[in-house]
């Protein structure tokens, strides 16, 4: 396929560990990435997702070809910009305009189109005023829309962004924003990490979690975001999970084994065995944060729980005792698009 | 290819950016260039022919300071372009770690720009000498010159493998400063091979440098500008060296980024 700008294969990546430079074989070494496949059209756009230290950064600097990968293949077409990190290459003694030249070169910007291209760029990133100074006189921000200006005037085939976008004050940001929008728009590539996951949503189409070297999910944006909050969800309420079922009586999804329900569905769920004591029932984030619970009919059996005002996301569903801690807790699972966040649909209107 | 057009455009914009950290950006500019160089001269001048009378029986007809004079500056070129551009890779990691850049051109840039700088500096030296009275031969001037490409060639070479070394045993840059020195005294640039003990000047002459001193003096101060093919099989010679150290370089870089 020729439209395919990246093409990892089972890609990995080690670090030495240890602390003597002369050593070729280091004593121990420390993975970092384990058989990463990963393919990016021209087109798209894609987000990594992981925690610090997930190996986010470093898939990107091979991807750069700025690392290169212990095992595995890596394919990389066309011409691409890479924002790693603040002002990648610039270099502090210089002035702004000096680095736009130097970054356009180092970036294979042929001789004849570096004027045009940092003109261009001058004007993008608002700086002109800031020119002639040295870029040690810059701030972190001002730095970053150089770079940023200076990738968005050359317009490469695929941009890779770790996390640059932050540092750039509101206005600057959503002007990023909106240029990126136009650059998708007319068959641009990005791959982007990203710890905001507004971004993250607003820009791509399909995202990957990396979780600890490994691909945990890879999909739609919107639900391996919304495996990644649940991740995070769970971790910080996993002590509330801890079942304490004597006396409670069974709970299944119906049919059973079912978990993932699309928006507007119905959860039906079975209650086996007759209760003993009145119960609650209620329905909780997966931090154990409660949305809405009630006590629970003498002797009912089925329980059906419409999903239309749940947005997507997971949740638990738990069966306790009232005033007890801990129950019949299982989980599920809602799945869908939605550009509104948190648990549940209000209805609101705008006047304008 | 050896290199691609990008790596072309990165190097001359290297090449500029050492140029400029070097002199080129201070109160007096390029003058020091030239200033430094000719105080050096003069200060040799001063104290081997004032206070250590200093002769060579060969250079009797030329005199103490040309003879020194016409070898001293490639030397220095050489040795100064090796010693500024062994940490250039080490230096320049923020760099490396960032953009993707050939990075041999670092090192190539750093020792092009420190030896081009030291040339322009060998030129006003030679023109100084030639104006005071010292016959400097312009039919020479080819053999010379083949000379000091032979001499960039070996800088560029050994640059480019301390560089990559550098990496990896940081502790070489520290080595470098007595190896040049020993190096230097072991060249007659300061005095003639005959000098040399009869039982060690075998082995003298099977340094480079030794080779490339006693044919530039013979091109701009002997007389004897006629090529040999000794001097084609050095250039050779020197440009094979520089292309076995680019690949010892590139082989070496592929694990720049785990140590760097």
């Amino acid at each position: 396929m020729t439209d395919c700008l990246i093409r990892l294969r089972g890609v990995s990546k080690a670090f030495p560990v240890s602390g003597s430079r002369l050593a070729r074989r280091a004593k121990s070494w420390r993975t970092v990435l384990h058989g990463i496949d990963l393919e990016l059209h021209k087109g798209e756009s894609l987000a990594v997702l992981g925690e610090n230290g997930a190996g986010k950064s470093t898939l990107l600097k091979i991807i750069a070809g700025v690392a290169r990968a212990t095992a595995g293949e890596v394919a990389v077409q066309g011409t691409f910009g890479a924002l790693i990190e603040l002002g990648a290459g610039f270099h502090p003694e210089q002035t702004g305009l000096e680095n736009l030249k130097a970054g356009a070169t180092l970036m294979g910007v042929p001789r004849d189109e570096i004027g045009e291209i940092t003109e261009q760029a001058m004007a993008f990133s608002g700086l002109r005023d800031h020119a002639d100074k040295p870029l040690k006189h810059y701030s972190s921000g001002m730095v970053v829309r150089l770079g940023f200006a200076m990738i968005a005037s050359i317009r490469p085939d695929l941009l890779i962004s770790d996390e640059v976008l932050a540092v750039g004050d509101e206005s600057f940001q959503k002007k990023c924003i909106g240029w990126l929008e136009s650059y998708l728009a007319g068959g641009g590539t990005l791959l982007l990490v990203s710890h905001n996951l507004y971004h993250v949503q607003k820009l791509c189409e399909r995202a990957v979690w990396l979780h600890e070297g490994t691909i945990r999910s890879a999909g739609d944006t919107f639900e391996v975001v919304q495996e990644y909050l649940a991740f995070h969800e769970a971790r910080l309420g996993r002590a509330s999970t801890a079942a304490n079922d004597a006396g409670l009586p069974g709970l299944a999804f119906a049919p059973e084994g079912r978990t993932s329900y699309s928006q507007g569905e119905t959860v039906a769920l079975t209650l086996d065995g007759s209760p003993e004591a009145p119960l609650t029932c209620a329905l909780r984030r997966l931090s154990g944060d409660l949305i809405w619970e009630r006590s629970l009919p003498v002797e009912a059996a089925e329980c059906e729980l419409p999903t239309a005002d749940l947005l997507p996301g997971r949740y638990v569903v738990e069966i306790s005792r009232p005033g007890a801690a801990g129950g019949v807790t299982r989980l599920f699972r809602i799945t869908g698009a939605s550009r509104e966040f948190g648990s549940l649909r209000l209805p609101h209107s705008w006047v304008q | 290819m050896l290199l691609s057009r990008t790596e072309v455009a990165v190097f001359r914009l290297l090449l500029w950016r050492y140029a400029r950290e070097r002199y080129l950006q201070n109160w007096a500019g390029p003058l020091w260039v030239i200033l430094v160089p000719l105080a050096q001269l003069a200060i040799y001048a001063f104290v081997f022919v004032e206070i250590f009378k200093a002769r060579v029986p060969e250079a009797d007809t030329v005199g103490f300071v040309p003879y020194l004079a016409v070898a001293f500056w490639p030397w220095t070129a050489f040795a100064d372009a090796v010693m500024r551009a062994t940490p250039s890779v080490v230096e320049n990691r923020d760099l490396i770690g960032k953009v993707a850049l050939p990075a041999e051109a670092l090192p190539a840039a750093s020792a092009s720009a420190t030896f081009l700088l030291t040339l322009a500096g060998y030129v006003a030296v030679l023109i100084v000498l030639a104006a005071t009275g010292t016959p400097i031969g312009l039919v020479g001037l080819p053999l010379m010159l083949t000379m000091v490409l032979c001499t960039y060639f070996l800088a560029l070479g050994l640059s480019l493998l301390f560089s990559a070394l550098q990496v990896y045993a940081r502790d070489l840059n520290h080595a470098l400063g007595p190896l040049f020195m020993l190096w230097f005294f072991t060249t007659p640039i300061l005095y003639s091979i005959d000098l040399i003990p009869e039982r060690l000047r075998g082995l003298a002459q099977l340094n480079p440098f030794y080779y490339i001193v006693s044919r530039i003096r013979d091109a701009l101060l002997f007389d004897a500008p006629r090529f040999r093919l000794a001097d084609i099989a050095f250039l050779v010679a020197s440009a094979l060296f520089m292309l076995l150290c680019v690949a010892v370089f590139r082989r070496l870089s592929r694990r720049f980024e785990d140590y760097l």
